[in-house]
């Protein structure tokens, strides 16, 4: 066996093919590099600037969390770049703060991580080493001449398929080392110890995925015995998993989401809701009238009690139209997950820290903290206020004089600050983020091992003749 | 039945590669009318090559092949129209019908006029099976392509035919079909070049049989010589001899 | 014997599996995609509809909003992303990147920088694979397979049989395209909520045409390939290497690259330059918010309020016309460098013709801009004149959209260059077939 590997690995390796995909490599993850090392330098100064000043003048009016710049989304960018990054809380509401707009003329483009390159170049590159291993040897007949020899079927195919592995993880094992060298050098902080047990996991990760497309491979080679027609097939299979079936699960995801319209709901909920409130306080200056009400605190009272009733409809609508968004995106992400670039692309972006948990994670940690300057501000000044969009601000008549009654506002509290909750972002430790992943890495398993099983069973039957 | 003026004539034709290596070291040859002319040789020995410059595939490096009297490197186009050539070994278009695949190389040769009867006839000429006319080549064995190929070259009914071995990978049954064939073409008068290993078939049907080694017709014998020298005696002679001198 | 040629390259490829299968899967892509994003322009176009009535009947404010391009369902382009009303005030210039107009947060950041499946990706993506597998073994298998010296061994010149293998496989595939494009236009034309105006059959009409020159530039340099290599197989590997290169690298490395090469200010530098025009502003703007706030203030206290507020809008909006520009000059480096790719030149054809590109955003947005300056001086009127001002109108919303003859002006470079694509890839495959040793 060890003879047909070496045999099988040389033939690819000497072929002017496997030079093109070498520097490919090599020059891809080298940009890929650069152009991650360059823009996590910007958000790291973002990230510091913003969060010393947070540090040095920490307020009741409201604080700015901004997540910090993940390390590892050269790996896996996991959108990133679309999220926020980071919210500014106040009263338990979160805004994020706006996704940089910079870029928005030029045609969106997904990030040149190594999740794309694997996805994209690799795995073509896998196949193209692997539609002829058993269909090109019948053509050229050299097949038979093998057989004829004390090696077994099943030592055959195993030796194919390490081969292919072989020759495809040298290139990649080049651009790692090329990518893993700029990183290290040039980003701020560089990579630490820890950061490196998740990209050796990565490393086997990709390898997983290679190891798919290399059974997929083997089994169309054993099914047919035309080369060129394996390669068509496999190629209708490639398109399939990494493009048709990620781009239609965005079509399906904004199906599902098309009803109710998001702006029409809002643009009526939210007017509806102000003519509410103001009908209520306008009641209540009658109440006040009927002599309702004693003291003035008692009405200001009343009147913050509904404003305040009022936001949180109008919050508790928008936390369910989110939540039903998030429902619905969940439910195209699992759909995409048919194709196994999916699977791949989610466990890379889990182990990494980044995509969807990641911003989980971080917004789970933002609420935290919310609650605890809550606590803060409810020990330091008694109430918690939340500023809205909408203020009113109206004279009433009270006892004959006239009175100012308003939305209620926050305070400032300008005493000791020292017990000021400190927002310490902690990143999930790696079993967290192999729980996470533990279902795309499971898929990812049994694809292999289901294609293995179809490979093994379609070479130990196809017709050597 | 041999008239005067050759048909094909290979004039001091010789044949340098890039890599630099001769295929064909200043060959003279010519084919009557009604006559077969056989070119033996050992793989490599230059008869492909010596076929390839007659049609114009590849330009000599000296020396000229005339085809009908017309030069085939300064008139390729008009030379054609005087030849046919049977490939050894060739697919023909899968998809396609026996008589598609006739069609369509007819209309290529010239012959636009032709009704289906006339392919059916040509194609029971060479004994190919009735019920493979209308089925697709590329389920036929390699005896019915091959049997297809010389229909393909008889439909053209060009003067000179050009045959690059004809005969491998043929069943005894077919070879000898395919020899009976070569004698009616003969007989009508046409001027037959076929390159081959197959000496007992040469033997069998060569009014003249010429051997190549390395890029030169070292011999040439006619069918009454042979009568009387044992070819397959000579040719094998000539195969275990010294390499020829580099010229 | 041209013709002959020519029917029976073309009846090959009407006969293979590939072309059924690449034809078949071509078919269903594209009616699924277009049903689907006709029935999203219709919701988007509705409710477009009903914000305008609701709106007008909002008759306080003034609101400008931005509906959906029809040519969207073809070519879904940046139309969907951007922003779709602007509330007229006087404090503020209506600009790109202020907030209601600002690019809206993605639904899925997971997936959402996967490109739409529009028609324009069907074509960009699956067809010229299409055209990859149909085009890869025009000379190579007839090579291999020895038909080529039989049908040369006739006296049929060399570049009429390449020529006569161009014209069928353009025939072909021009013939899938006009299928699927055909299928595509029905759905369009017979939905009833769709009206498409003489101009918008126009620009489909170029669409076409431009998907016809992208495909030609593919099957050409499947031709190319067939040509200077012998074994089939290792051609089509060669030319999906081609692909990958062409569609999907280069066109992201090159916008990277422009992202380099024409760096924008950072959010700093602009919110800075921003804070000074508010600090030279400052002033006044307190003093004329209180002389408002009070019960006392007059005409000429609410006109200097306009007119203040209005100047600090102005001076804000050179800010961000500045970036703005800067933007746009960095988006066409980004045109620029990537033309090398004939699916970035076929690209930004189909958005102009389509009306989803930047082009018509700003368009739209100096439309806005207009109507905000005739606001604030018809504002103003009503405290300098309010006899004239009761008799005035603001004028409604509308902004010019580029004409077919002024969008065809603005692409025809880009299609001219995907021609040439396919001429020098013609060239080159014909020189090379003439030389070719057949062997």
């Amino acid at each position: 066996m060890k003879t047909i590997i070496r045999r099988e690995f040389l033939d690819h390796v000497q072929s002017l093919q496997f030079i093109v995909l070498f520097a490919l490599s090599v020059v891809l993850f080298a940009a890929s590099g650069f152009v991650y090392v360059r823009a996590q330098a910007e958000r790291d100064v973002y990230y510091r600037t913003q969060m010393t000043r947070a540090e040095r003048h920490p307020s009741t009016m409201g604080a700015r969390l901004v997540r910090r710049p993940n390390a590892l989304g050269f790996m896996a960018a996991g959108g990133d770049q679309d999220r926020p990054s980071g919210y500014d809380i106040q009263g338990g509401e979160f805004t994020p703060i706006p996704v940089n707009p910079r870029t928005f003329k030029l045609p969106a483009i997904p990030a040149l991580d190594w999740s794309f390159l694997i996805r994209v170049l690799f795995s073509l590159y896998v196949i193209l080493l692997g539609y002829d291993a058993v269909s090109g040897e019948k053509e050229r007949g050299t097949l038979r001449l093998i057989l004829a020899n004390p090696l077994g079927r099943v030592k055959l195919l195993v030796g194919k398929y390490c081969s292919i592995m072989a020759a495809a993880s040298v290139p990649f094992a080049a651009g790692v080392l090329v990518s893993l060298i700029i990183v290290g050098a040039f980003l701020p902080g560089g990579l630490a110890a820890a950061d490196l047990g998740r990209v050796l996991f990565v490393f086997f990760l990709v390898l997983a995925y290679f190891s798919l497309f290399a059974f997929l491979s083997l089994l169309f080679s054993s099914l047919i015995s035309r080369s060129s027609l394996v390669l068509l097939a496999l190629l209708a299979v490639w398109v399939c998993f990494a493009v048709v079936i990620p781009s239609s699960s965005i079509v399906i995801a904004e199906k599902l989401s098309a009803a109710p319209s998001e702006t029409q709901s809002a643009r009526m909920f939210e007017p509806m809701v102000q003519k509410e409130v103001w009908a209520k306080i306008g009641g209540v200056q009658e109440r006040v009238n009927r002599g309702e009400f004693r003291t003035e605190d008692e009405i200001h009272r009343e009147t913050d009690r509904i404003f305040e009733e009022g936001q949180a409809k109008v919050t508790e609508f928008y936390a369910n139209y989110a939540r039903a968004e998030n429902e619905r995106g969940r439910k195209a992400k699992a759909m995409s997950r048919i194709s196994p670039a999916a699977l791949f692309q989610y466990a890379a972006e889990d182990i990494a820290g980044t995509g969807d948990a990641g911003e989980e994670n971080f917004l789970s940690q933002c609420r935290e903290y919310s609650r605890a300057v809550d606590g803060f501000i409810l020990r330091k000044l008694g109430k918690v206020v939340r500023v809205s969009r909408w203020s009113f601000s109206t004279n009433m008549e009270f006892q004959g004089k006239p009175i100012v009654v308003h939305s209620p506002q926050p305070q400032n509290y300008t005493g000791d600050m020292s017990d000021f909750p400190k927002f310490e972002e902690r990143r999930p430790g790696f079993g967290q983020a192999l729980k996470s992943a533990f279902g795309d890495l499971a898929g990812l398993l049994v694809w292999n091992i289901l294609l293995a099983g179809l490979a093994f069973s379609a070479f130990l039957r196809t017709d050597v003749r | 039945m041999a008239t005067s003026q050759p048909i094909l004539k290979a004039d001091d034709l010789s044949m340098r590669y890039e890599d630099g290596v001769l295929a064909l070291d200043h060959l003279n040859l010519d084919v009557r009318p009604g006559e077969v002319y056989c070119l033996l040789g050992a793989n490599g020995a230059g008869k492909t090559t010596t076929i390839n410059l007659f049609l114009n595939f590849i330009p000599p490096t000296t020396g000229t092949c005339f085809i009908n009297g017309i030069d085939v490197t300064k008139d390729p186009l008009e030379a054609k129209k005087y030849v046919a050539f049977v490939s050894e070994n060739v697919m023909l278009y899968g998809n396609f019908t026996a008589r598609q695949n006739l069609d369509f190389f007819a209309k290529l040769g010239g012959k636009t006029a032709l009704a289906k009867n006339d392919y059916y006839q040509v194609m029971r000429r060479v004994s190919l099976q009735e019920k493979a006319f209308d089925q697709r080549v590329k389920n036929f064995s390699k005896g019915m392509r091959q049997k297809l190929g010389i229909s393909i070259a008889i439909i053209k009914d060009a003067p000179a035919i050009l045959l690059d071995e004809p005969t491998s990978g043929l069943d005894p049954k077919a070879a000898t079909e395919f020899l009976e064939i070569m004698a009616e073409l003969k007989n009508e008068g046409k001027a037959i070049l076929m390159s081959t290993h197959d000496i007992f078939r040469a033997k069998e049907i060569g009014d003249r049989v010429g051997i190549m080694k390395e890029g030169r017709l070292v011999m040439e014998r006619t069918r009454q010589e042979l009568q009387y020298e044992d070819l397959v005696k000579i040719y094998i002679d000539y195969m275990k001899s010294e390499p020829l001198a580099i010229s | 014997m041209f013709k002959t040629i020519v029917v029976r390259e073309i009846l090959e490829y009407l006969k293979s599996a590939r072309f059924a299968l690449g034809l078949i899967i071509t078919v269903v892509l594209i009616a699924a995609s277009t049903l689907i994003n006709v029935e999203d322009y219709v919701l988007r176009h509705q409710d477009f509809l009903d914000a305008k009535k609701e709106l007008q009947a909002e008759s306080r404010r003034v609101n400008i909003l931005r509906g959906p391009q029809v040519l969207s369902i073809l070519v879904r382009g940046k139309d969907k992303d951007l922003g779709e009303l602007v509330r007229v005030w006087v404090g503020d210039v209506p600009s790109e990147l202020s907030g209601t107009m600002d690019v809206r947060k993605p639904k899925f950041p997971s997936l959402a920088r996967l490109s739409a499946v529009d028609f324009a990706f069907l074509v960009r993506v699956v067809m010229s694979l299409m055209v990859i597998f149909l085009a890869y073994g025009a000379v190579a298998e007839e090579k291999a397979g020895g038909t080529l010296k039989l049908v040369l061994a006739n006296a049929l010149p060399r570049d009429k049989l390449l020529l006569g293998k161009l014209v069928s496989g353009l025939a072909v595939v021009l013939g899938a395209l006009a299928v699927a494009s055909l299928l595509a236009v029905i759905f369009l034309m017979l939905h009833p909520a769709v009206s498409l105006s003489g101009s918008d059959i126009l620009r489909i009409a170029g669409m076409m045409a431009v998907s016809a020159l992208y495909l030609s530039v593919f099957y050409a340099l499947g031709l190319f390939v067939s040509v200077k290599v012998d074994r089939p197989a290792v051609a089509l590997m060669v030319l999906l290497q081609a692909w990958v290169f062409l569609v999907v690298l280069y066109p992201n490395l090159s916008v990277t690259l422009a992202e380099r090469l024409v760096p924008l200010p950072s959010e700093q530098t602009v919110a800075a330059e921003k804070a000074a025009v508010e600090d030279r502003f400052r002033k006044d703007i307190q003093e004329v918010n209180e002389k408002l706030g009070q019960a006392t203030s007059t005409a000429e206290d609410r006109l200097r309020f306009n007119k203040v507020w209005s100047q600090n809008a102005e001076e804000i909006h050179k800010v961000d016309s500045e970036f703005s520009r800067l933007q746009t000059r960095q988006m066409k480096s980004a045109e620029l460098i990537s033309s090398l790719s004939p699916a970035s030149l076929y690209d930004q054809v189909m958005n102009r013709l389509a009306r989803t590109d930047i082009r018509e955003y700003e368009l739209f947005m100096e439309g806005a801009v207009r109507l905000w300056r005739s606001y604030v001086e018809r504002l103003n009127l009503r405290y300098t004149d309010p006899d004239a001002y009761k008799k005035s109108q603001l004028p409604d919303f509308g902004y010019a959209s580029d004409s077919t003859a002024q969008t065809i002006a603005a692409v025809w470079p880009q299609a001219l260059v995907l021609f040439l694509f396919s001429l020098v890839f013609f060239t080159l495959a014909y020189t090379g077939f003439l030389k070719k040793d057949l062997r």
